[in-house]
């Protein structure tokens, strides 16, 4: 049940109307947990089964690693974990990669076998709820947390849900408490709630589906892209619409979320408005890059064990962080990338002498509009169905031709593009310290009315085509 | 509901969404308004999950007749009409615009409950390169097989019935289009030529076309595709096509189902260019000839033979009652229904 579907208004309205009507707290929480189940079975009813796994053997390991005070033990239950919740995650996306990947390699080494792809389905949010889940086993091991006294709350963190097919990705600990009030002060945060959800479907439905796809998935679906303008404009039309995507269906979640009375992290923070790449991951999908940076990044060891191990553990964070996007060797060269980036910016910082200049406005400008531009070009790997199509794209933005494209893309789209990305980029530098809930709260009212009006008349008139989500696939 | 929703936080959130929902409402019914006056009409969105609703309504009488092919199936049977002649049977619409019937065939051939008419556009071009490229309808099958469920149905109903409501919420008139036409063509895009129904039949009507200019660019259009197709034309592949869809004819009509194959109505020019690429008497009569189903091709039946086609390839929807009347005789005489 995507948020942009009728179903989904349907079943929302349902759920919240429940939430307000039931008087118990413990009966609130039954009601979410249902609506959770549901929301996921409506994708697909057998596989509910998974996120119920997940629930189940994190509940009882992490109750054992707490209790055990022998080490291996504790190992063992932490394992078992690991095993259950990345053994799920594997199997369902990296199946068929995997022995794609083992053909070639016997092929290489000239033995000949053709193994069968497996036709397998990529569950619903299985790399978000996973992740998720998971936080509360290591944080229990690493004895940061106790663990939590109602099994009914921890299922219903687990797959809660406006955040289980997309995230964000929410600590336990985050949540389990706020499962203590459910929709208590809930009606304070509902006009706030409704206002997330329409700024997140505009972003998905008008700016992402109907504005930048068309041209997107029109220099994305062909192998011959000839014209520097339209693979320019193919790659903004892409760098914008992933973040419209993904951040519009956040704010959606998060809204979603606010109006049943739980506060979700937020996962974008202007994040075209970056200085340098380090900035870039701490506004761009926050909840992932947090967890890999703690429990990745860190569990590798970080940066105490000396500067080679600082930029292998980084590079070895990234390149996984990429693979969790997708199975394929693009995605690897994705993360691969922005690990390259991320160790050139820590070896630029050490170079380069403090200085009061850096943070003159046309420094920063500068060095933003640098790093949104090679962000810009990683998007093209992460878009590209191939390292062939990905190579066909890059060369025709930076070979200078002016011929004619394969790709037809109308001039309007085009300018409508650069137009687009344009506003996006200023939009993202003018209020990129601050809050949007800030922003918004401090207009006047007749002024919020007016732009509540301006969104809901453009879902309902400037939709494109329908879409899903494209961190769905993931 | 709105006591608690809106009083609480001293933001003034309830003021600002009833205003906010007030302005959008009164804009939105100024927007339909217009639309209206100014001759649009409202339309279906075909798209994958209309076709799975139509697939799922297939079961195990005998007595349902599926349509499928490509844009002429969905344009010239009036399937009002076809209703009305044989309201007996359920009608199931599952062609495809763009698209050979090859895959659709194949997956009713191995739906063991499947019994019914199957009503099948065919030309010969489908036998070499039905399963190939854009003319292969696999990604429609693999949807319904793959990603429909019931969420996507209960979906789809409402979508159908939003649509069938309101003009602004059609696609073509999205503001961006609409603006975009209004830089690029300095006016407004024309009402649209066709409409889809809740069915998925469409309607066309030509005369709000520049008729000539909608012929010449389908006739170069065509000249264009069978020139890509001519390069991989090869007798063994069409062999090879006509022996799976003749697979598929036989496990149907083991079942006590029944297939026809039509070769719709085209202009004479089309005709002629058809029968440069693809002649009849090499591909169509050689298909003919073999296969186990009901053969009716328009220029083997007089009547079917004496439309106008307009845009070279499909009927306008005035004449579309007398076409499906006429193909309706034929297969009663041949004794299909």
């Amino acid at each position: 049940m995507s948020f942009n579907s009728y179903t989904f208004i349907i079943f929302f309205g349902i759920v919240l109307a429940v939430n307000y009507l039931l008087l118990s707290l413990r009966f609130r929480k039954i009601n979410l947990l249902i609506a959770s189940y549901l929301f996921y079975g409506a994708w697909n009813p057998v596989l509910v089964v998974l996120p119920l796994i997940s629930t189940t053997v994190d509940w009882f390991t992490s109750k054992r690693i707490y209790c055990e005070s022998n080490k291996y033990r504790r190992y063992f239950f932490l394992g078992i974990s690991l095993f259950v919740n990345l053994g799920m995650l594997s199997f369902f996306k990296y199946t068929g990669f995997i022995v794609k990947n083992v053909s070639y390699l016997l092929e290489l080494l000239n033995i000949h076998y053709k193994a069968i792809s497996p036709e397998i389905i990529l569950p619903l949010g299985i790399s978000f709820f996973t992740l998720q889940s998971l936080t509360y086993t290591l944080d229990i091991y690493r004895r940061k947390a106790k663990p939590w006294h109602s099994f009914l709350d921890f299922a219903l963190y687990v797959c809660f849900f406006p955040k289980v097919a997309n995230g964000p990705i929410t600590r336990a600990f985050e949540f389990l408490p706020q499962a203590q009030k459910v929709g208590q002060g809930a009606s304070s945060k509902i006009g706030w709630g409704f206002c997330l959800i329409l700024i997140g479907l505009f972003e998905k439905v008008v700016v992402a589906d109907g504005l930048l796809a068309p041209v997107a998935d029109k220099v994305f679906g062909e192998m011959e892209v000839s014209n520097t303008l339209v693979a320019w404009a193919g790659a903004l039309a892409f760098t914008g619409q992933i973040f419209c995507d993904f951040a519009g269906y956040s704010s959606c979640a998060i809204g979603v979320a606010l109006c049943l009375g739980f506060e979700l992290p937020s996962n974008f923070k202007y994040p075209y408005a970056a200085v340098g790449f380090s900035d870039f991951w701490r506004r761009w999908h926050i909840s992932l890059s947090s967890w890999l940076r703690d429990y990745l990044y860190i569990s590798l060891g970080g940066n105490r064990k000396g500067k080679i191990r600082t930029y292998l553990n980084l590079m070895a964070t990234m390149l996984l962080g990429g693979l969790w996007h997708g199975a394929s060797w693009t995605f690897v060269l994705w993360g691969g990338l922005h690990g390259l980036y991320l160790i050139f910016e820590r070896l630029g910082k050490k170079i380069m002498p403090e200085s009061p200049h850096w943070n003159r406005l046309p420094i920063r400008l500068l060095l933003g509009l640098l790093t949104f531009a090679l962000v810009c070009i990683a998007w093209v790997l992460f878009r590209a169905n191939t390292f062939e199509q990905a190579f066909i794209i890059f060369k025709a933005m930076f070979g200078c031709g002016l011929g004619r494209s394969a790709v037809r893309v109308e001039y309007f789209y085009i300018l409508l593009t650069f137009a687009v990305m344009f506003v996006m980029l200023a939009a993202h530098w003018m209020v990129r310290d601050k809050p949007l809930k800030e922003i918004v709260e401090k207009m006047p009212w007749w002024v919020r009315s007016i732009g509540i009006a301006i969104l809901l008349i453009a879902i309902v008139t400037c939709s494109g085509d329908d879409r899903a989500f494209i961190y769905f696939q993931f | 509901m709105l006591s608690y929703t809106f009083n609480s936080d001293g933001n003034k959130w309830g003021r600002t969404w009833i205003f906010g929902l007030a302005t959008a409402l009164v804009v939105l019914l100024c927007t339909e308004s217009f639309w209206r006056l100014k001759g649009y009409t409202t339309t279906i969105l075909d798209n994958e999950a209309l076709w799975s609703l139509e697939r799922n309504k297939i079961g195990k009488s005998t007595k349902e007749i599926v349509l499928i092919g490509s844009s002429r199936i969905i344009t010239d049977i009036s399937t009002d009409t076809l209703r009305r002649l044989a309201p007996e049977y359920k009608l199931i619409n599952l062609g495809i615009d763009g698209a050979c019937a090859n895959a659709v065939l194949e997956d009713l051939a191995a739906d063991e409950t499947f019994r019914g008419i199957v009503i099948c556009d065919i030309t010969p071009q489908c036998f070499m390169f039905g399963n190939l490229g854009e003319l292969n309808a696999k990604h429609f099958v693999d949807f319904y097989k793959k990603k429909y469920n019931i969420n996507m149905e209960i979906n789809r109903v409402i979508a159908t019935l939003v649509e069938e409501s309101l003009v602004t919420v059609d696609k073509y008139l999205s503001i961006i289009k609409v603006i975009g036409s209004l830089i690029i063509e300095r006016n407004f895009r024309p009402p649209r030529y066709w409409t889809t129904k809740e069915d998925r039949s469409q309607l066309v009507d030509y005369s709000m076309v520049e008729i000539e200019k909608v012929k010449e660019k389908r006739m170069l259009n065509a000249k264009k595709h069978y020139e890509n197709l001519k390069v991989k034309v090869d007798k063994a592949k069409y062999l090879e096509g006509v022996d799976k869809v003749e697979d598929a004819v036989s496990k149907i009509i083991k079942r006590g189902g029944r297939v026809v194959f039509v070769h719709f109505p085209v202009s004479e020019e089309h005709w002629k260019l058809d029968e440069d690429y693809f002649p009849k008497k090499q591909y169509w009569d050689g298909f003919a000839s073999r296969t186990k189903g009901e053969v009716i091709h328009f220029k083997e039946v007089e009547e079917l033979n004496k439309f106008n086609l307009p845009d070279t390839s499909h009927l306008d929807f005035r004449d579309t009652k007398e076409f499906t009347s006429l193909l309706f005789n034929e297969m009663k005489r041949r004794n299909v229904l």
